[in-house]
Formats: C-alpha cells, structure tokens, sequence
C-alpha cells in the first residue's frame, strides 16, 4: 500500500528511552498527526523516517519498500521524503525560485522550471520567484518551504511544528492553505505538533504519545475528543474539572450530579469534566447544586467563568460557555453535568 | 488497495489467514465504493465486523494457549476495537445515499485494518516466533 508503515519503532538516548514499540500507517493522501508534550518523541519518528537517525528497533516501510529497520538504512535522498520545518530554512543566497528548483534534479531545465512554477503557484507565491527569502514573511517563507518541499513529488512529506513560527492570525490562513496543497497532491503526510487544536483542524486521524514514548490512543479527531481513553489524552485538550468518586450500581456520584459507566461497583475512580460540559441554569429548574460565580473572562466568542459550588468551601470549577451568556446578570445559578464531555477513569489505571 | 506485504506476516498460519482474509474483505468493500456501487456495502461491512469479532476471539485463545503475557492488554484493545467498529457501521448505513459517509467508510476501514489491527498484532510476532522455535 503507497504510504508510509512503521511497525514496533523503539528508540532510546543512551538510558532514555524516547519511542516505545510505536506503530502507525498513514495512506498517500491522508495526514496523520502525532500530538504530544515537548520531549515525547515524535520529532525523532520525524527523524527516524527521514533516515536522518538509524532505527534501532522496529521497522519504516514507504510505498511497500522498507527504508528502515536495525539492518536496513536507505539513506535520506534515496527514500523520497519531503521535509519541512518551523523555521522554513530557505537558501538565503538563493531566489525563490532556485530554492524550489534547488532538489529537482535529472531533468530538463524547462521541465525543473515549469514544475517549479507549478509548485509556486500552488501555494500563490509565482510573482515572488525572482525575490529573495529575507524579504518575505514569515507566511511566505513557509508556503515556499511547503512548495519546495512537495517539488520532487516525494512519497512521504513530514512537518516538524510547521506553524508554529506564526502569529495567530497567519498561523490559520497558512494552515487552511497547506491542508488543501497536500490533499490536491495526494501525498502521505507526517505532521508533529503540541497544538491540539491545529492537529484536530488539520489530521485525518491524531496519534497521542505520552511522556514514555508510547501511543497512547489513535483515532479520528473527534474520537480523540469525545472518547479519549486516558487521562493523558483527555487533558492535552486543556483543564479539566475533576471529580474523585468510587462506582456504584454503574454511577459515580460527583457534587454536581452522578455520572454513568461501565467500570466495576467498589471502583475508586475520577472523573474529568470538559469546562463545556458544565451546564449553568436558573436555581430551582433542576435540582443541581446552586454556585457562586467568581470571575468572568471574555475570550470572544466564549466565556471562561470561575464558579464554586454551594457555599464558600465548595470545589471550584471551570466552565465555558457562549458569550451571550450574561453571567453578571444571573445571580441564582445551578450547574449539572452534559455527560458527552465527562470522561471516568479507574485511579489505579492513572 | 491494500495489500498484506512481508512486513505484516506473523509466521502464524492461522491468524495470517485472518489477516488475509480481512484484507480481501476490506479491498472487496472499498473496491464497491471506488466503483460507486454502495448498495452492498452495509452488509458486507456486517459481514467484516462479524469476521473482526471471530478473529478477535480465535487471536486471544490462541495467544492465551501460547502463555503470551500481555494477553489481558491485548483483549482490551480488541474491545476498544469493536466499539470503533459501531462508528464503522453507522457510516456504512449511511454510504449509499452519502457520499461523506463513503470517503469516511472507506478512510476509516483501511485505518481499521492496518494501523488498529493488523499492526498491532505485530507486538506479539516476538513471542510467536519463540514459541514456534
């Protein structure tokens, strides 16, 4: 199958070990995301895949051939890997275009330009060919880093934090603009990132490594979202509200209402609650706990609230809720859960 | 079209012939989509699940009988996988009349197949080869 296969990859630094028996498929077309905290590996499977580093264990199979494996090394120009970075590292003496025709070799110097042209298009960059990087943007460097990248038609293309050089605004037009270059041109990507959001906006499917180097959960995004099957992987979406409790007759008791799961009766467990999946109401339409709202942030189009339950002991939460919501204005308040956005899971399993 | 190479092979007949045959279910289904001909594909995606459930079942008595020691890591990933398999079947409910169902059906068959299942199985390809030496 075209695309990239790794199988059983570990890879240690002296008594570090930074990937553990990772295992992941990603099809041509499609981009897979591996999301994780700083130092958790995923920039060396980067590495690993580009044959910048020797496998250790495990095995890399591009396009059914494999590259990798502890007796198998393709050397990087031959596996036929794209790479781009955060910081662009476009050739400062070269123009745009020769940094595009720069990789592009055996062929006509007619078809390198065209193809050349063709990539810079692409990525709406050809009247910027004869510029030179230092007087573009930092938007404008990653479409032409994306558009080199993609020049010699690779077989795999691997994004190491590729936006993560831009500000707010151009970090999202620059995103949307590389998603649809890479779906047109069909080729597999591996893309790293610690921006939960810019994975779920731009991945087929999420691969979470923890801290020991393991996969902790794969899946489409909304998966990850809605099903994360570990604490780890439901927090990396932001703060959580937590609850500890013990399962009885299938339910977890937690001050703001019981919760239903499926683990077993005399379970120690806590639960982990979205801020939006606490629902704020008016006192005395639901039998909820009342709650005192301590702060208010506006973020635009939600609002963040601070509120404790019951009296001025009581466990503090966190809730988002949309910006109409006048919280200033509404002084009886009672909070209850919307159990799609609360997760359960075993203490002892943590 | 996926294609069980080298890689994927456990040197087990049994479970490889699984593995076979998941794949030749997996390319038949995504074949009908690519050809536009949807209206079989809720059944023979039933027809997969069940299989996936059976193989399911045979892999962790085998690997119960064999003494691999992380076969109670190995049922709870196998349950995880069926509930992905409900996701599955609702896009194949829909895939006939939609065309977002199909891309998803399709997308998440071959992510099914490969990269939850068959991949995975390949932790225990150590411990087979030993048992077998």
């Amino acid at each position: 199958m075209n695309g990239l296969h790794v199988v059983g990859l570990s890879h240690a630094y002296g008594n570090k070990q930074v990937l553990n028996n990772v295992a992941l498929m990603i099809p041509a077309g499609e981009l897979v995301c591996l999301l994780g905290p700083s130092g958790c590996g995923k920039s060396t499977l980067l590495r690993l895949a580009a044959g910048l580093e020797e496998v250790q264990q495990g095995t890399i199979v591009i396009d059914d051939v494999t590259v990798a494996s502890p007796d198998i090394h393709v050397v990087p120009e031959r596996r036929h890997v794209g790479l781009m970075f955060q910081d662009y590292a476009l050739f400062p003496h070269l123009s745009i275009i020769d940094n595009v025709t720069f990789g592009l070799t055996g062929m006509a110097v007619d078809v390198v330009r065209r193809r050349a042209m063709d990539l810079l298009d692409q990525v709406d960059m050809t009247s910027y060919a004869e510029s030179y990087p230092h007087t573009l943007s930092g938007g404008q460097q990653q479409r032409v880093a994306l558009a080199r990248a993609l020049a010699p038609r690779p077989r795999l293309l691997l994004l190491d934090e590729p936006f993560s050089g831009l500000d707010a605004n151009m970090r999202q037009t620059i995103r949307e603009e590389t998603l649809s270059v890479l779906k047109r041109s069909g080729v597999a990507t591996l893309m790293v990132t610690h921006d939960p959001e810019e994975a779920m906006f731009m991945a087929d499917r999420i691969k979470i490594i923890g801290a020991n180097g393991r996969i902790l959960q794969a899946g489409r995004p909304h998966d990850i979202y809605y099903h994360p099957n570990h604490e780890f992987v439901a927090k990396m979406f932001g703060k959580m509200n937590k609850f500890e409790g013990v399962v009885q007759d299938g339910l977890v008791k937690t001050p703001l209402g019981s919760i239903a799961t499926d683990l077993l009766d005399g379970l120690k467990v806590q639960v982990l609650i979205r801020p939006e999946g606490v629902i704020l109401d008016n006192v005395g339409k639901t039998a909820s706990p009342k709650v005192v709202v301590t702060s208010s942030h506006l973020l635009g189009h939600d609002n963040i609230i601070r509120a404790r339950i019951g009296n001025s002991d009581g466990e503090d939460l966190y809730i988002r809720v949309h910006h109409t919501f006048e919280v200033e204005f509404k002084k009886n308040l009672s909070a209850r859960i919307d159990p799609e956005y609360a997760f359960v899971y075993a203490i002892d399993n943590i | 079209m996926v294609e069980l190479t080298e890689t994927f092979v456990l040197e087990c007949e049994e479970l490889d012939k699984d593995h076979k045959r998941l794949v030749e279910m997996v390319n038949d289904i995504t074949d009908d989509i690519d050809k536009g001909a949807t209206g079989n594909c809720n059944s023979k995606v039933l027809n997969f699940v069940n299989f996936a459930k059976e193989h399911f079942s045979r892999e962790e008595k085998l690997l119960t009988k064999n003494g691999y020691p992380e076969v109670a890591k190995h049922h709870k990933h196998h349950q995880t996988l069926i509930a992905k398999m409900e996701h599955i079947q609702e896009f194949a409910a829909s895939a006939e009349t939609n065309q977002l169902a199909c891309v998803s059906l399709k997308r998440e068959l071959v992510y099914f197949l490969m990269d939850d299942l068959i991949t995975t199985d390949m932790d225990f390809k150590d411990h087979i080869d030993s048992e077998q030496e």
